[in-house]
């Protein structure tokens, strides 16, 4: 069919007409072959600009339609459903960039910007009459989410997942779920016992008839592809049978060896054979095979005699299991800054510098001093200074503002204060950040109960013989050097990413930020996706945040699961490479190179040939380009199509 | 240096004549200060009550007796902290463990007892800090109460009307 081609060229208000000079570009594309109608407009993106293009199509029978306006990135779906409303298909659309590359690059030069965009939309032309119709693809989908992480995120998300009917796999490496906000004393700005909200969150997932929860697990391998993942989970062996152990303890009574416990950051002691807390989900006892006695000399048992369900099992080995998944959850929070590399400060040589994470077990009614605040000597301390930003907000660590710290401090000092209202707090800051509901509000509350700010922070802290901590600090309010003499120095240090983040960005074929977190598709607009489809973040391993920030991203990323899942069937955009079998040599090349691992080696006529999976294909392109027998093409830039277009573009 | 407690104290002590004192509540955004003619004689008001709250009260001596209780910081502090009440409480809190104010406060509490204005009306300071009158400069005359033995006699009644609350 011979190309019958309408050209819009669009003012953008004064984002381009500012600029370009849309008239003469408009009657430049009239001359163009096989261009039956070329029009400027206002706003081509409002509804009479799309229906301008609708009746044009039906009027002057357009069969393939050029846009000159913003990025594809903006506005190439608007036009494409414009296309399909009118009956045409719509990758029949090539769309010329004269905003982002033309007036806002060069508003200083107009002449040459109007030249520039003249031939664009040459190119543009060049390309579209030898566009070809293309079909979206369809794929069924697994109902069903793999959540990785139990922390308030992974659990939000499942609960959310659950609820809406989805079948959910809850994978938490720990032998309980629960992460970060179970070791907290009270949550900001509420003081709301951080246990006492969790803990029926918690319980909701045991119970749930969706989830299945595989806490002690980790997942070793994804594979497949949005709405079919199959992912490989490591059930570690708790050397405890999970069916038989009621969690009654009677285990840890009767073991006699003691090792410091992770889930009081150390500060407190647990059993070789032990749940981490209390209110542990699942409540299963687990062994530590590097602690227990028997599995490290050989001689002990003393749990089996006294385990009055025989669910003590030596013999458990690690299993694998496999789950099909459509979507993944990853919610695999954060760790804590470690203040040991700024020994300045005093972390891990003077006893009474501790960090806010520690100050939350100590403050915990279930933590190791069972919730007094207490110095190395046993104590309550009569002044406390807490040290703001430790590792944050520092190019020589991490760059980033935690943006917990300062709400963290608020209500550790009200903590303080709350038990000792005599005790003298003092908080070094550098400013004092407290954006959040109610927030601020609470900052002003601690000022009232007499803790004082000072604005700088220390670079050195000493102690002194009589085992007191004593620092100057530069107070920048006053211009006065304080020199300060405490009991106690808590640091409250930032947020980075887990230790587990980079093997999952190789398992699951996302992206990091610089930082090192987990990278969102869109800063705005995309805040839980990841850029491979079918992925999802939820709370703090995509950025720093707070409970109530953590709990809405979670639920974000569990609704967008949802959407994806819901019609039982996504769309498999056909924008991808093919790989035409008959020039392949089945070198490899391509599947090496493909960034998403969508081309696999298949056997075709015998031999085995390159393939590309469609609805990994991302189109990007990679092997297209690495193919040396020319064998691969792309769909909607297809070699001939480009050439068309380079040809336009240099004079051609 | 005053520890905390000796500060929360004091503060507790000052409110007895000062019901409205909260400096506790400044976040040091030294809007106050920023507007304040007097920053250049020394007087800071943020700083004298971050000063105050960290218990460096000689530190503060400087600044209380410029401020000349516009009372513009009062009322421009986001958080209420009333800076221009710590002040006038501080210079109390001096004037009541004997220190002397400033003699030129005395030389202007005289000038408004004898002009009702706190230097002579018809003077001005130049840039020299010499007086020189109105007149010379072409300004026209100042008004002043029209009867000063009734200001004063007014003044006189202000004054004792406040040593009586005092001592009840």
């Amino acid at each position: 069919m011979k190309p019958r081609i309408g050209v819009y060229v669009c003012h953008c208000g004064t984002n381009i007409a500012g600029v370009v000079n849309v008239e003469e570009v408009t009657n430049y594309a009239a001359t163009l072959p096989d261009v039956v109608v070329a029009r400027d407009m206002m706003y081509t993106c409002s509804d009479p600009g799309q229906n301008t293009i609708k009746e044009d199509i039906e009027k002057h029978g357009l069969n393939r339609v050029v846009i000159a306006a913003c990025s594809p990135k903006m506005h190439e779906n608007t036009f494409r459903k414009t296309l399909a409303s009118a009956g045409l298909n719509p990758y029949l659309l090539e769309i010329a960039n004269i905003r982002e590359q033309v007036s806002w690059a060069h508003f200083r030069e107009r002449d040459k910007a109007t030249e520039k965009a003249k031939v664009l939309v040459k190119a543009a032309v060049a390309k579209a009459r030898l566009l070809e119709p293309l079909e979206k693809k369809e794929m069924p989908v697994e109902r069903s989410v793999l959540v990785i992480g139990g922390g308030v995120a992974g659990i939000q998300a499942a609960l959310d997942l659950a609820e809406a009917g989805l079948k959910v796999y809850l994978v938490e490496k720990s032998p309980s779920i629960g992460g970060h906000m179970a070791q907290l004393n009270k949550t900001f700005p509420t003081i709301d016992c951080s246990a006492c909200i969790l803990t029926p969150k918690m319980v909701d997932v045991a119970n749930h008839p969706n989830i299945t929860l595989l806490a002690y697990s980790e997942v070793v391998k994804v594979e497949g592809y949005v709405g079919n993942f199959e992912a490989t989970i490591l059930r570690k062996a708790r050397y405890v049978d999970e069916d038989l152990c009621a969690g009654c303890g009677a285990c840890a009574d009767a073991c006699p060896r003691k090792v410091p416990n992770e889930f009081d950051v150390g500060l407190g002691k647990r059993k070789a054979i032990y749940v981490p807390f209390p209110q542990a989900v699942p409540l299963k006892y687990t062994i530590d095979p590097a602690s227990c006695l028997y599995m490290k000399y050989g001689r002990c048992k003393l749990c089996v005699k006294a385990c009055p369900r025989g669910a003590i099992n030596f013999d458990q080995k690690d299993e694998e299991v496999k789950v099909r998944v459509g979507a993944i959850i990853v919610a695999v929070g954060f760790k804590v800054f470690d203040a040991r590399k700024i020994p300045s400060l005093g972390y891990g040589k003077y006893k009474n510098v501790i960090t806010g994470i520690e100050l939350e077990r100590l403050s915990n009614a279930s933590g190791p001093t069972g919730g007094v605040v207490l110095t190395a000597s046993g104590e309550r301390p009569k002044s406390v200074a807490f040290i703001q930003c430790v590792g944050s907000r520092d190019l020589n660590h991490n760059s980033w503002c935690c943006r917990i710290g300062c709400m963290a401090t608020l209500k550790q000092a009200f903590l303080i204060k709350e038990e000792d209202p005599d005790a003298e707090v003092y908080v070094c800051h550098i400013d004092m950040r407290t954006a959040g509901k109610g927030y601020e509000e609470f900052y002003r509350r601690l000022r009232e109960m007499g803790v004082r700010f000072i604005h700088g922070v220390p670079s050195e802290i000493f102690e002194d013989a009589d085992g007191k901590l004593r620092f100057n600090v530069f107070d920048q309010t006053t211009g006065h050097m304080i020199e300060l003499k405490v009991d106690m120095v808590v640091l409250q240090t930032g947020l980075e990413p887990a230790e587990d983040v980079e093997k999952l960005q190789k398992m699951l074929n996302v992206s990091l930020s610089p930082e090192g977190f987990f990278l969102e598709a869109h800063p705005k607009l995309q805040p839980v996706e990841a850029s491979t489809r079918g992925i999802f973040f939820a709370g703090c391993c995509h950025s720093p945040k707070d409970i109530a920030e953590t709990v809405a991203h979670a639920s974000a990323a569990a609704a967008k699961a949802i959407t994806l899942l819901s019609k039982g069937k996504v769309d498999v955009e056909p924008l991808t490479a093919s790989v035409n079998p008959e020039i392949c040599s089945g070198c490899e090349v391509c599947t090496g190179i493909c960034p998403y691992r969508a081309i696999q080696l298949m056997e075709y006529e015998g031999r085995r040939r390159a393939k590309v999976i469609d609805v990994l294909c991302q189109g990007c392109g990679a092997c297209v380009a690495a193919c040396p027998s020319n064998a691969i093409e792309m769909k909607g830039f297809t070699e001939k199509q480009i050439l068309a277009q380079i040809d336009a573009l240099t004079g051609g | 240096m005053l520890t905390l407690n000796e500060t929360d104290r004091l503060l507790e002590e000052l409110r007895e004549s000062i019901a409205t004192l909260t400096p506790s509540v400044c976040y040091s955004c030294a809007r106050c200060s920023s507007g304040c003619v007097m920053v250049e004689a020394g007087c800071i008001p943020h700083s004298i009550i971050q000063l105050f709250r960290l218990g460096l009260l000689k530190e503060t001596e400087k600044g209380l007796w410029p401020c000349c209780q516009c009372l513009k910081c009062d009322a421009r502090c986001p958080q209420d902290a009333r800076p221009a009440m710590l002040i006038l409480a501080l210079r109390n809190l001096l004037v009541a463990r004997g220190h002397a104010p400033p003699k030129g406060y005395i030389v202007m509490l005289e000038n408004i007892v004898r002009h009702a204005t706190i230097q002579p009306p018809q003077e001005v300071m130049n840039k020299d800090f010499d007086f020189v009158s109105r007149a010379t400069l072409g300004l026209p005359e100042l008004g002043k109460p029209t009867n000063m033995d009734a200001f004063r006699r007014n003044l006189r009644k202000i004054a004792s009307n406040l040593l009586e609350a005092e001592e009840k």
